[in-house]
């Protein structure tokens, strides 16, 4: 049976920790289909992709943010170089720092023996990128 | 071999070059708290207005009496400067209007001692004032849980009056941090949503066309007005039609339009002219000017304008 | 018949002595300014306006102040339109209204200009 390595298979769930640290998102993140099985590497690069393509909800003390792929145009931009940014070497690695593992469960998982790793984002270092590479219009772009 | 590259590179470059567009015109943005903000913490001035009361900011004592305005305005100015943004500063403006109003007032020309002509309209116009203008406005509510900031952060076009970007919340009760600091949290949690509307706006002008306001108005001293009847249409009608033809998609709303004055909002002006030359209010404003002063119309018209976005044409004499 | 001579002398001098200056309407009438203690302006901005009245009467050869005047020249001031703007700075922008009179106090008459 081959199994579809697709980016869209994609089952992490997030939590915000905090957006009060300059440049910088702190969230929980677990995977629901992989739950124990979850290993560091992929939350920090599930955590990335939160915050391209979903951005970050409200609540817990954090305003909603909106992702940083805000458009179709902007989200097929970044499908050019997804590949070799989140190849083994890619890029995705400045951008975040290594996650430690959350030993204190979301309320919502109950008692399941879940990996929940604690990740952070360099978000706005992570923008400057995208600006540069031109995948997404900075401010001043035009003007 | 050589030489084919050679004429592949240079047609290359003379291609790019002519592709290049001109900047467009890049709007100023300033910083302002909101009208309730310095109500609440009296920075207001009232004055008697023939019998009415009327209350007005006073942004240059908020500038030097509060203690929390300074950083905040900082931490703002710090994250536009970040993505490429500096603000205009409203404090330094205003010091800078000053110094200037003393200079203008003692300079005289060498030949024949003259002073610099400035008109009352020329002295009104002296103000700080930007294109994009950001309010800001919070409130520390004191909870049993702790203070909870609740914070607005807003930008509005000067000239249409529209807001454009805006985002609000409330912080969590906060038992541990001064004020300060619960404030500089506000605003790192609003200024992404903020920013990206405010390029969302910017995207709409790009695509859309620049949105300004645009006033036709006529001298007392005039024999016409809006309503005179040239070749069997009026004058109203003429303005209206090459509104029209000069706006992108024919975009333009009549505000309203009586014998004395015609209002168009919601006006979309190409962001540049047929040369590829950035334009603003005026460029397009005299394009309507050149257009009264020609036949059949023959008119002395006056332009004036107030920044990027807002153009006043009088008809009749300048 | 020498005192009827030097008589007549002194007759003919002492009637030809009135014409020295040459008196015209204007010369006669002295203009004072006047400015009503309760008028709506600053005063700095009354003192600036007495001083152009005094100015206009001088350069007209009607200049004066007398201790009981009976002709005045005065200013009414009227606000036309006030609009106060934030700025900043603040700022109020004003159309006034300046009207001159002269007008005579012992007959309670005004000359409007």
């Amino acid at each position: 049976m081959l199994l579809s390595f697709t980016s869209n298979s994609r089952n992490y769930q997030t939590e915000c920790v905090t957006i009060e640290t300059d440049g910088y998102v702190t969230m929980k993140i677990w995977d629901t289909k992989k739950g124990a099985k979850y290993k560091p590497e992929q939350a920090r690069k599930d955590a990335i992709h939160a915050i391209l393509f979903s951005g970050i909800s409200g609540g817990n003390g954090c305003t909603t943010q909106p992702p940083i792929l805000n458009k179709t145009e902007e989200q097929e931009n970044f499908k050019t170089i997804e590949k070799s940014f989140f190849a083994k070497k890619g890029k995705w690695s400045m951008f975040t720092r290594s996650s430690a593992t959350e030993s204190t469960l979301p309320a919502n998982l109950g008692l399941k023996n879940w990996k929940v790793y604690q990740v952070s984002i360099s978000k706005n270092e992570l923008r400057k990128y995208l600006e540069e590479q031109k995948i997404i219009k900075s401010l001043t772009n035009g003007f | 071999m050589k030489k084919l590259h050679f004429i592949l590179i240079a047609f290359g470059l003379l291609v790019s070059t002519n592709t290049l567009f001109a900047q467009a015109k890049k709007p100023t943005l300033m910083i302002l708290p909101s009208d309730n903000w310095c109500e609440q913490r009296y920075f207001m001035t009232e004055f008697d207005n023939q019998g009415t009361k009327q209350k007005v900011p006073n942004y240059k004592q908020a500038f030097q009496e509060d203690t929390e305005l300074g950083q905040v305005i900082s931490k703002i100015g710090s994250l536009m400067i970040d993505r490429g943004f500096p603000l205009k500063d409203a404090e330094q403006e205003l010091k800078a209007i000053e110094a200037r109003n003393a200079e203008d007032n003692m300079t005289t020309s060498t030949a024949s001692g003259s002073s610099i002509s400035e008109s009352p309209l020329d002295k009104l116009k002296n103000k700080a004032k930007a294109d994009i203008v950001i309010q800001i406005w919070w409130k520390v509510t004191k909870t049993d849980n702790g203070k909870v900031i609740s914070f607005v952060l807003e930008a509005f076009d000067a000239y249409t009056s529209k807001r454009i970007a805006s985002s609000t919340g409330n912080g969590t009760p906060n038992n541990t941090d001064i004020v300060p600091v619960l404030l500089q949290n506000a605003i790192l949690a609003n200024i992404d949503p903020f920013a990206a509307q405010l390029q969302s706006h910017f995207d709409d002008m790009f695509n859309n066309g620049r949105e300004i306001l645009l006033t036709v108005k006529k001298w007392n001293s005039w024999e016409n007005d809006m309503e005179t009847e040239i070749d069997g249409k009026e004058i109203t009608d003429y303005v209206n039609e090459w509104l029209q033809k000069n706006t992108v998609k024919g975009r333009f709303n009549m505000s309203y339009a009586t014998e004395n004055i015609i209002r168009f909002d919601q006006v979309r002006i190409p962001l540049y002219d047929a040369n590829n030359n950035a334009i603003d209010a005026r460029q397009f404003a005299k394009g309507l000017q050149k257009y009264l002063k020609a036949a059949p119309f023959n008119f002395e018209v006056k332009l004036m304008t107030r920044g990027l976005g807002e153009a006043i044409l009088v008809l009749g004499e300048k | 018949m020498k005192k009827l001579i030097s008589l007549l002398i002194l007759t003919f001098v002492a009637i030809t002595s009135n014409a020295q200056v040459n008196l015209d309407d204007f010369g006669r009438i002295v203009l004072n300014t006047y400015l009503p203690d309760d008028i709506a302006i600053p005063t700095e901005a009354k003192n600036l306006l007495i001083t152009k009245l005094n100015q206009i009467t001088s350069n007209n050869g009607m200049g004066g102040s007398q201790a009981n005047p009976r002709f005045i020249i005065t200013a009414n001031v009227n606000v036309g339109t006030k609009d106060i703007i934030a700025g900043p700075p603040q700022m109020i922008a004003q159309n006034l209204d300046v009207t001159l009179f002269i007008g005579d106090a012992l007959t309670n008459t005004i000359f409007s200009v």
